[in-house]
């Protein structure tokens, strides 16, 4: 996969003496950088200037920023926060935004239509994250949390420059409530080896046919490296997860995604797998746009997408199901009773797939955290 | 310093005049030019032109393209013209743009003319077109609306006469810029015959453009397709275009309201009692109205109701969603 190097480090002035930002440009040694006030006007600049051209979402990228998060680095999953108005199931995530924004090119990727500052960003003030983390997780003593670094940024593409994984896991080994996720289409995990990460953080990757990984996760690894990268983390001891999301419709879909299954399991023991969810393909209108205009060859766009109660586009429903029925099939085939939950679904699609009314967002949460925990530790 | 009517006009002859060089011009094209025709038969030429030397016995138009073309047409041999329009050649372009900008609303083709000469033949870079030359003219300075400028000013001629007529939009005229130029043909005379609006045309559009990546066919072959080459000009409607190349784009949709229909026409036929799956199948509800004058009305529909609740058809309806 392609490592991502800035042409540009904007440093935020607030965030100059943070140990993260000595962090970060000891590894960009030679990359220009300026010291800025703040990013407000670099907020404004971009809006005014580049916001809705298809070249100024790429040329943004070259730039990274080292910011003080000023907001909350701990959220509910977005998926979560729309759960009221499309009452679509789900697993109480939350998310950790230590970073936003992805140098990978995937064509479907939301990102494109839900950052409007689209700077590689790193927030450098890493010991207010912790103790943000420290109080959110004591508050609720009775809650599981489970926790990603994957929703606004891949967990570990730019883990070789910030180390952020490494300060995570050290801070999750030791949570009673509380575990990581790391979802990632990179192979970087080179830092999670040897840290006493006691079970409580996963590593998960999103999968897709080698076909779909080449031509639409630009710049990401292959589907190889990353199941290849699976089996060195299970080696250290991680429980691993797995994210058929999106799940795309193609000819000959049917065939490629259970070679896709059967490698998942020949790479990695089915009893070292915490969860697998799936997830077709979906969109908002604005994010289809965006990937036909910033990707006019891709064939996604041209799938039987269809505007659902909640706003977003996804295949007709029938599509859908016929997609996780037979994913469901085939992780029972090669990877047997492996916790499988779907992602943004309606609670009817939900009963179809299963045949059984869908859990409780808070049951599910519990239920795969609990699975988790209960994994016995590969070391 | 002597304003620009203070100058010596002279009276150019219509040959030496290359009118073929559209340098200055802001217009793609020059259209409706009768009024002005009719009117220089009688009058000639009043407001003179601006002209600059190109070589030693011809000369550029700089400012009045419409009226030295209608002078031409009206059979005028000398046109009066001012020849020594002060400074260079941007600087001309861009005196001449105000004075247009200022003085009426420009077609977006014509700001794209402009935005595209400023650029191509001017020299002018991205970073000035956009913190001087668009905020002049009242255009917002993002990067997005310069390059939809600049993607204006490489359409071919063929639609920007569509666009400058009105028959296409320029949103649609950007969406088949890398169609064939037979294919641009047949849409715009589809749309102008139609007479599409803007919803309409971007609808149609969109469909035939997925149908053409989706399947690698020609639209000739996806209008054939749709069964509508032998449909007459009267029969042609947009909900027939519309419900034709959306029955090809979503196949599987297609079958399910097919089949729904199907089901329904055999345990309630007609349109008495309305039965309806949720937008594009997507909830698990079937929503059934009807309406009665009276009690024996009602009691009528809903016993029709009743024997189709044990229907086989009825199961099959629910589980299409």
């Amino acid at each position: 996969m392609l490592k991502y190097r800035p042409e540009k480090i904007l440093i935020e002035e607030s965030v100059v003496d943070e140990p993260m930002t000595e962090r970060v440009m000891a590894k960009l040694p030679g990359i220009p950088y300026e010291k800025i006030p703040s990013t407000d006007d670099l907020i404004t600049e971009y809006k005014q200037n580049a916001a809705g051209a298809a070249s100024g979402f790429t040329a943004a990228k070259t730039f990274l920023l080292l910011a003080e998060q000023k907001g909350n680095f701990l959220k509910k999953c977005p998926g979560q926060q729309s759960r009221g108005q499309s009452r679509n199931v789900c697993c109480d995530y939350h998310v950790i935004n230590a970073v936003s924004n992805c140098h990978m090119e995937c064509s479907y990727c939301y990102l494109q239509g839900y950052l409007n500052f689209p700077y590689m960003i790193v927030y450098a003030n890493t010991a207010r994250l912790l103790r943000e983390l420290e109080s959110a997780f004591n508050a609720e003593p009775e809650t599981l949390f489970r926790t990603g670094t994957g929703e606004l940024a891949d967990s570990l593409a730019l883990d070789w420059i910030t180390g952020y994984s490494e300060i995570l896991v050290n801070f999750f080994s030791s949570q009673k409530n509380a575990v990581l996720e790391l979802k990632t289409k990179s192979d970087c995990i080179e830092n999670l080896h040897g840290l006493e990460h006691n079970g409580r953080t996963a590593i998960a990757w999103s999968v897709n046919p080698p076909g779909i990984v080449a031509s639409e996760e630009l710049y990401s690894a292959t589907l190889e490296e990353r199941l290849a990268a699976a089996a060195r983390g299970v080696d250290s001891g991680y429980p691993v997860g797995c994210h058929f999301d999106p799940i795309v419709d193609f000819p000959g879909w049917q065939g490629e995604y259970e070679k896709v299954v059967e490698r998942i399991f020949n790479s990695v023991p089915a009893n070292r797998v915490a969860w697998i969810s799936l997830g077709t393909l979906r969109t908002t209108p604005e994010l289809y746009e965006n990937m036909r205009k910033r990707f006019p060859m891709s064939p996604l766009p041209l799938g039987e997408l269809l505007p659902s109660v909640d706003g977003k586009l996804r295949y007709f429903k029938a599509i859908r199901w016929e997609m996780y029925r037979n994913l469901i099939d085939w992780i029972e085939k090669y990877g047997g009773k492996v916790p499988v939950y779907l992602c943004m679904e309606r609670p009817d699609l939900w009963k179809k797939v299963f045949n059984q009314e869908p859990p409780e967002w808070h049951d599910i949460n519990h239920q795969l955290v609990s699975y988790m925990l209960n994994m016995k530790s590969g070391k | 310093m002597r304003t620009l009517y203070e100058k010596p006009i002279k009276y150019v002859p219509v040959e030496k005049i290359a009118l073929e060089d559209r340098f200055y011009s802001i217009r793609p094209f020059c259209f409706n030019a009768e009024t002005l025709i009719k009117s220089i038969k009688i009058t000639g030429i009043t407001t003179p032109v601006i002209l600059e030397p190109l070589s030693p016995e011809r000369l550029r138009i700089v400012s009045g393209f419409r009226r030295v073309q209608a002078a031409v047409e009206a059979g005028q041999a000398e046109i009066p013209g001012i020849t020594d329009y002060p400074g260079g050649a941007l600087e001309k372009f861009w005196r001449i743009v105000q004075e247009n900008y200022g003085s009426q609303e420009l077609h977006e083709l014509e700001y794209a003319e402009i935005i595209g000469k400023l650029k191509e033949l001017h020299g002018v870079d991205d970073e000035s077109l956009l913190s001087r030359f668009l905020p002049q003219m009242g255009l917002r300075d993002s990067r997005y609306e310069l390059e939809r400028f600049l993607a204006l000013a490489g359409l071919n001629d063929h639609l920007k006469k569509a666009c400058y007529r009105g028959n296409l939009l320029c949103a649609t005229a950007l969406e088949i810029r890398t169609w064939p130029v037979k294919e641009q043909e047949f849409l715009t005379s589809l749309v102008s015959r139609m007479m599409l609006g803007t919803n309409k045309q971007k609808q149609v559009v969109r469909l035939i453009e997925d149908l053409k990546k989706k399947t690698g066919d020609s639209l000739e072959s996806i209008w054939a397709t749709t069964g509508l080459l032998d449909t007459g000009q009267e029969e042609l409607s947009f909900e027939k275009i519309h419900g034709r190349l959306s029955a090809m784009r979503y196949p599987t949709l297609s079958k399910s309201q097919q089949e729904f229909t199907r089901l329904k026409e055999e345990i309630l036929p007609g349109r008495r009692i309305r039965l309806q799956a949720p937008r594009y199948f997507d909830g698990e509800q079937l929503t059934v109205s009807f309406s009665a004058t009276d009690a024996f009305e009602f009691r009528k529909k809903a016993q029709q109701l009743l024997e189709a609740s044990s229907r086989q058809e009825l199961k099959e309806m629910f589980s299409l969603l």
